[in-house]
Parts: C-alpha cells; sequence; structure tokens
C-alpha cells in the first residue's frame, strides 16, 4: 500500500511538474510563501492577543465556531464537481481503498501545504502552550486537512455514484450555485444596523457556551475539542473524529470502486432524438444565422449551440456562474434598502451594471472561441471555409444564446424601478459593448486560448505560457476595457444630464461597436491565418 | 501522360527544433492512383500527410495538390480534399447525423445536398437510424471512424488522405468501404493511404513508398521494391518492408518473466 501510495505521489508531482513551466512553479512558490507568511504572523498575533485580552473560554467557543465553518466552506467550494475521472488507475491491481487515500495524499503535493503550514503553525504558536502541546495541535491540525480532504474527496465520488442521471447532478450543482449566490446576495440586503447586531450575537452565542452545546454533533466542534487538549472531551472528541475519519476511508473505497466500474457517467445522457438527430429550435435559429451570414456562418453556428447546450463541461460552467445573474436582479432592493428612495441616475447606473456585470459573466466564451472545439479545433481548420466565417458563425451564435437572457436580465431590474422610458438607451448601449467585447474576443480567442477541460483531461504544458503570455492577455482585457470607454462614458455623460439624446446616442454606439466589429474580425482573420498550426497543437489531448 | 499530378511533393522537409521528422523527400502521384504510404512508428508518414493537407507548414519545399499550390492557396486545396486521421478527433457533442450535415455544409454544399448525401453515406458505412440520432461521444472507435470517413467523402473530394481508415471497422464493412474505395478511384479520384496491415495495402494499393526516419527508402509497386530492396520481384511487401527499414526481432526479445506474475498482490 505504502508503495502505491508513493507512486500515485509520485505521478501527481510529474502531472505538476510538467503542466506548467519552472518559472511559473518557482512563482506561485514564492508567492504563496508570501501570502503564507501574512497567514502566520496574522494568526499567530491575533490568537495570542485574543487569548491574552479576551476570556480564554470565549475564545474557545469562538476557534470551536471557526472550526465548524472553515469545514464546511471547505467542503462546500469543492465537492460538487463531476468533473472526474476515475478510471484511469482502474487497470492497475490498485484496492479502491488505497487510491482514495493514495489520490487524497498526493492532492498534498503543491502549493496548498505552504498556505496550510502557515495556519498549522500559526495556530499552533499562537495558542498558549507549552511546546509538547503545540506540537501537539500541529498534528491535529494536520490530522483535520487531511480529513477535509478525504471526506472533500468522497463527498465527490458520491455526488457522482449516486447521482448518476445527469439532470439531478445539474440540479444540484444549481442549487449549490444559488445556494452561495443567495448568502451572498442576502448579506448584501442586510442593512448596516442590523448587520452590527449580527455581529454582536456571534460574540454572544460564543460567550455563552453556544458553539459546544448547538454544534456538538458537527465533527469539526469534536476534533476542535480535541485541539484544546483539556482532559477529558478532548480525548473523547478526538477519538469520534478519528473513527468518523476511518469510515470516511472505507467509504471512499467503496465510491471509488463504484465509479471505476460503473457505466461511462460522464457522458451526454443516452435518449431517443427525433429522426436524424436533429434539434428543431436549432434549426430555426441557424436558419435565421444563415439569412445574415450564409450557409456555412450557420452550419458553425448550429454546431456552436448544439456543444453549448450539451458539453457537461460548459453546461457546470455556465451553471456554477448562475448565481452572479442574482447580483443585477438584486440591485434594486439594495439601492433601495441603502438609500430609501431611488434616484432616476441610480435606476439607470442598474441597468447599465447588470450589463456589465453579463458581459463579465459571458466573457470566458466571448474571448475564448475556440475553447469549446478542443482537440477538434483541427477538424474545423481543415474545412475549406473563409475564416471570417467562423468567426462570424461563433459570435452569431452567442449573440443568439446570451442576446436574449441578457435582454432579461436588464430589462427586469428596469421595470423593477419603474424605468421603462430609458430601457431601450440602455439596451442598446449593452449590446454595443457586446459588440465591442465580441470583436475583441476574436482576436484573443486565436492569441491566447484556454482549453475547456473535460473528464480525465488536464491542461497541457505550452511552451508559450509564462508571465509575458499573462501580461499580454491582459493587455488584450485592458484595450477592450479601453474600447469600450467610449461606450460607458457616453451613457454616463447623458444619464447624468437626463438628455433626450440618449436614444440617438445609444444608436451611434451601436455604429461604433460595429466599425470595431468589423476591424476586430479582420484583424482576427488575419491573425488565425498564421496560427492555425499552433491553435492545433495548443488543443492537442492531454 | 501530360496530366499534372495529383499529388506532388517536391523537396519536402519538416523540422521540429531538433528533430528532423520529413528530410528533403519528393514524389508524384497520379490521378486515380491508390498510393500506399508505408513507414514504422514515428517515421514522418503523420507529418508528411499533414503537410499535403495544408494542416501543417513545411520548413521548405513545395506542395501541389491537384495542380494548387498548398502554400498559395490552403483553402482551394482543403476544398479538394477528403481527410480521415488516425486520431478522429471531431465535434463529439453532435450527433452523428448532425456531423456528416456539418461537414457538408462546411465544405458549402446547400443544405438538401448535404442532407441527401449524409443518408447515402451513413447507408453506405451502415450507420442504423438509432445510432445517426446519437452523439459521437458515445460511440465506439470504429463508428467514429465510420463517422468520420463520410464526413471527409461527402464533398465528393478528389483527393482522399486515409490515415489507418479500417482500424476499428469490423470486417463487413471494411469490405464494403474497400470496395467502394476501388471504385473511387477507377472514377478518377487518388488515394494517399497508410496502414500497418500491410495484407490491406498489398492488396489494394497501385503503388507503395516507404518512408522511414523521414526519408524515403523506396517506391513503386511491390515488385518494384522487392528489386529495389535486393530480395527480388518476388518478395512479399512485408518482407520488403522489413528489409527497407531495417527491422527483425530486437535484442531481448525473449520475455523470459512472462506468464510468472508477483506473488504479493496489491
Amino acid at each position: 500500500m505504502i508503495r502505491h501510495i508513493r507512486l500515485l505521489a509520485w505521478l501527481r508531482w510529474k502531472y505538476l511538474w510538467r503542466s506548467r513551466r519552472w518559472i511559473t512553479a518557482v512563482l506561485t512558490t514564492v508567492v504563496s510563501i508570501g501570502f503564507a507568511f501574512f497567514l502566520f504572523m496574522g494568526s499567530a498575533f491575533a490568537l495570542n492577543a485574543a487569548f491574552t485580552r479576551v476570556g480564554v473560554p470565549a475564545v474557545w467557543e469562538l476557534l470551536h465556531l471557526a472550526f465548524a465553518v472553515l469545514y464546511f466552506l471547505w467542503l462546500y467550494s469543492g465537492t460538487l464537481n463531476d468533473l472526474y475521472d476515475p478510471a484511469r488507475l482502474a487497470p492497475y491491481p490498485l484496492a479502491p481503498r488505497t487510491i482514495f487515500l493514495g489520490s487524497t495524499l498526493a492532492s498534498f503535493i503543491g502549493p496548498m501545504p505552504i498556505i496550510g503550514g502557515a495556519l498549522l503553525a500559526g495556530f499552533a504558536v499562537g495558542i498558549p502552550g507549552t511546546p509538547a502541546e503545540q506540537v501537539a495541535r500541529a498534528a491535529i491540525f494536520l490530522f483535520l486537512i487531511v480529513h477535509l480532504q478525504l471526506v472533500s474527496r468522497l463527498i465527490r465520488l458520491t455526488f457522482l455514484a449516486v447521482l448518476t442521471s445527469r439532470r439531478w447532478r445539474d440540479a444540484a450543482v444549481l442549487l449549490s450555485a444559488l445556494f452561495a449566490g443567495g448568502i451572498y446576495v442576502s448579506l448584501q440586503l442586510l442593512r448596516n444596523d442590523l448587520a452590527k447586531d449580527a455581529v454582536r450575537a456571534v460574540a454572544d452565542f460564543a460567550k455563552a457556551g453556544g458553539p459546544s452545546t448547538w454544534l456538538a454533533w458537527f465533527p469539526p466542534v469534536w476534533l476542535s475539542w480535541g485541539y484544546a487538549l483539556d482532559g477529558t472531551r478532548s480525548g473523547v472528541g478526538l477519538g469520534a473524529f478519528a473513527i468518523l475519519t476511518w469510515v470516511v476511508y472505507r467509504a471512499g473505497g467503496w465510491a471509488e470502486e463504484r465509479l471505476a466500474f460503473s457505466e461511462p457517467i460522464f457522458h451526454y445522457r443516452r435518449r431517443k432524438i427525433s429522426a436524424k438527430g436533429r434539434l428543431p429550435f436549432l434549426r430555426g435559429l441557424s436558419r435565421a444565422i444563415a439569412a445574415v451570414g450564409g450557409t456555412i456562418a450557420a452550419a458553425v453556428a448550429r454546431k456552436e449551440m448544439a456543444v453549448f447546450f450539451r458539453d457537461p463541461a460548459v453546461r457546470h460552467r455556465v451553471l456554477t456562474s448562475v448565481f452572479y445573474v442574482l447580483f443585477p436582479i438584486a440591485a434594486p432592493f439594495f439601492l433601495r434598502n441603502r438609500g430609501g428612495e431611488t434616484s432616476a441616475l441610480s435606476a439607470a447606473n442598474v441597468g447599465h451594471f447588470a450589463g456589465i456585470f453579463l458581459i463579465f459573466i459571458e466573457m470566458f466564451f466571448l474571448t475564448n472561441l475556440f475553447g469549446l472545439e478542443g482537440v477538434a479545433v483541427r477538424t474545423l481548420l481543415a474545412y475549406p471555409a473563409p475564416r471570417r466565417l467562423l468567426f462570424l458563425g461563433k459570435n452569431l451564435a452567442y449573440l443568439a444564446i446570451f442576446g436574449p437572457f441578457n435582454a432579461i436580465a436588464i430589462s427586469v431590474p428596469a421595470i423593477l424601478m419603474n424605468e421603462t422610458a430609458r430601457l431601450p438607451s440602455i439596451l442598446l448601449l449593452h449590446f454595443s459593448a457586446l459588440i465591442v467585447v465580441t470583436a475583441l474576443g476574436n482576436v484573443n480567442s486565436v492569441y491566447f486560448p484556454l482549453p475547456f477541460l473535460s473528464p480525465g483531461q488536464r491542461i497541457p504544458r505550452r511552451d508559450e505560457s509564462g508571465c509575458l503570455v499573462g501580461l499580454a492577455r491582459s493587455g488584450l482585457y485592458l484595450l477592450t476595457l479601453l474600447l469600450l470607454a467610449p461606450v460607458f462614458i457616453a451613457s454616463f455623460l447623458l444619464e447624468l444630464g437626463k438628455s433626450p439624446w440618449a436614444l440617438a446616442a445609444a444608436f451611434a454606439g451601436l455604429l461604433y461597436g460595429g466599425v470595431i466589429y468589423a476591424v476586430g474580425l479582420k484583424v482576427a482573420e488575419k491573425a488565425l491565418a498564421s496560427r492555425e498550426e499552433a491553435l492545433g497543437d495548443y488543443f492537442r489531448a492531454a | 501522360m501530360n496530366e499534372a499530378p495529383s499529388i506532388a511533393a517536391v523537396e519536402l522537409t519538416k523540422r521540429f527544433k531538433e528533430t528532423l521528422a520529413v528530410d528533403n523527400i519528393s514524389f508524384t502521384v497520379g490521378r486515380g492512383e491508390f498510393f500506399g504510404f508505408l513507414g514504422p512508428n514515428g517515421a514522418g508518414k503523420t507529418t508528411t500527410i499533414k503537410m499535403l493537407c495544408g494542416l501543417m507548414k513545411p520548413t521548405s519545399g513545395r506542395i501541389l495538390i491537384a495542380g494548387r499550390d498548398v502554400a498559395a492557396d490552403p483553402l482551394g486545396v482543403k476544398s479538394q480534399v477528403g481527410i480521415l486521421p488516425e486520431t478522429v478527433e471531431t465535434f463529439d457533442r453532435l450527433t452523428g447525423w448532425e456531423l456528416v450535415v456539418f461537414s457538408g455544409l462546411m465544405h458549402g454544399l446547400p443544405e438538401d445536398e448535404a442532407e441527401r448525401r449524409a443518408e447515402r453515406l451513413l447507408e453506405l458505412i451502415d450507420l442504423n437510424a438509432e445510432d445517426r440520432g446519437r452523439l459521437v461521444i458515445d460511440y465506439s472507435m470504429g463508428m467514429r471512424k465510420k463517422a468520420a470517413l463520410a464526413c471527409a467523402l461527402i464533398h465528393g473530394p478528389g483527393v482522399l488522405f486515409l490515415d489507418e481508415p479500417f482500424n476499428g471497422i469490423d470486417a463487413i464493412s471494411t469490405q464494403a468501404i474497400q470496395k467502394v474505395l476501388q471504385g473511387l478511384t477507377a472514377k478518377g479520384v487518388t488515394i494517399f493511404y497508410t496502414s500497418h496491415v500491410l495484407e490491406v495495402v498489398e492488396k489494394l494499393c497501385t503503388r507503395i513508398a516507404i518512408i522511414h526516419e523521414g526519408r524515403l527508402r523506396g517506391m513503386g509497386t511491390v515488385a518494384e521494391l522487392g528489386t529495389q530492396a535486393g530480395l527480388g520481384s518476388g518478395a512479399g511487401l512485408e518482407d520488403v518492408f522489413v528489409s527497407m527499414v531495417g527491422g527483425g526481432l530486437r535484442p531481448g526479445g525473449d520475455l523470459d518473466w512472462i506468464g510468472k506474475p508477483p506473488a504479493a498482490g496489491p
């Protein structure tokens, strides 16, 4: 078993090392160490001060609560991920439990231990105690981190093993995303005075021993009792936590086995598709696109939309971004809450804010047109189609997908704030901005593609990756912002002055967007001509 | 014969940093020829095909496909050729039907014509109605290959590049496809074919080239290759091939541990 775990760690090390350049690895390590230093100092000083100034029992109760929150957030943030392929190790004579434990331990190879180690040391030093107690606490903290990774992996595997229907998994991911977004929006809607009350309430809860009483059922609190090293309760807590970890380890083995030998769950669910497998709405949309861009652009658009709606990797990304949509929709309530009577200016700004937010969410797709193709980009570029039609087809597909959605998401806040009169200019300016981003997105897609990871696929090592590419990519995004500036400045000035020319200016914005798009398309087409081979190589299978 | 060759490679070279993948090779393939291109793994076959199709730029040299210069008119060349790569990297979230029609549309066919041809091609490769409605990602390797072959044929190319086309395809479909391919050459379509199954190459190809370590080692009919290899015109292709690429059982071929797995389990 030790031999196999060592081999899995070696495998992880090789993947990690070969998936990035050494300079990136060095920079990541340096940045992590810098961050870790602040974490260590911060946690050590904060805990030391707390134990010196506040009553010891209350601080321990706060620590119990902190352990509980850390446990919840850790598991929540990394568990509902269905892009995991457990079948790679299935052909080897490894016990499933060894795979489970080995893969978990191997996941510590990377920058994470630097951050975890800093917290571990900060906590150990910050809490008063003898050197033996400090060493014991460091060991217990390490136990917590290993346990967290084990449970996180178990939940991820169980998620796949139990929710075998893709629809159920999608629903779970959506609910999870909405839950996180809901919490954030709720916090934003909380009035300042209520927020102060809430902080006081948490402090009172800790002082009254609430975490030990009300959260006694929650495993991290058991471990936190053990961490206190204060007698029988510590021993019982630590023992209970150890038993739970052992159960997790056994269950993990079961889940690994269940997944490795199950049906290929990552594939699109087989179902009977109507004659010749055509989706009527795609056909309808592609006819409309054919009228604008011709048959080839329509074929590209239809393919793009089919992939967009069918690829689980895309769906996962879209579903996990869904909660962002809550922000613009909640904005009117937020403004009313903070400012009492809502002004027309803030109402219009809500519309623009919603638009910018939506573009920000959609930028990944708009600026990474070949990401969905992956290795099939070579096939796409093997067709004798004029390259501008490839871009046009993809752009029209995204306009068809995002356009109606954005229009609704912008209109809802405007209607809620009785600002329907300004809605046309807000919408026109939004679409001008969308077109400008699309134009720069075409260029960005050629120079800075990003692969869409599918199950079992890893980011390939790239010779051209590194800080300079990152800087160049950022530069292109900055250029996008600069090109968007006229649109935003015009809208701001017009809204400020409540000008009757708002609609005319919005049309001018649309014209401006059209010119930028035409130039962007030309540049992208020229760039693609010289980078087709490089693009194909980039997306090679990992 | 004054007719321009379907494929003409002139002093073709491809270098990847330190590696010379293709080293100054020249050959021509006439219209309607079934041309075999053989070589061991890593010999430079796929690199050559990629350059011929316009998917990779050569370091030096010139390529003409049906009289068109690949460097000067890459899109024009792509419209003349059909490609079936060894590893099918295609749009696997489309159904088989959608994929083939898409391919036709990308070559500029009107939609109804693309659908008509897709219908006939899918019938030919024996992809039934249920399979046509399934996503390509759910296909077996053989089915993927068949669908990709249909994509390569839908626009009626004058030159076909086939890289291991029968790999993973069942015997019945293989036979049917072989007949179709032979029929195509009779109509003047040129087929550039690579495979490691030498029996099939010997059966189908009218002329064969053998490449090893980026250089052409021989070219001609099987009888001519036998003579070039010094084995005589009656030698079989397998013997000729092994002789030209310097094959034979390597030292260590006796794997004395086979049949003796480790005693200790996991």
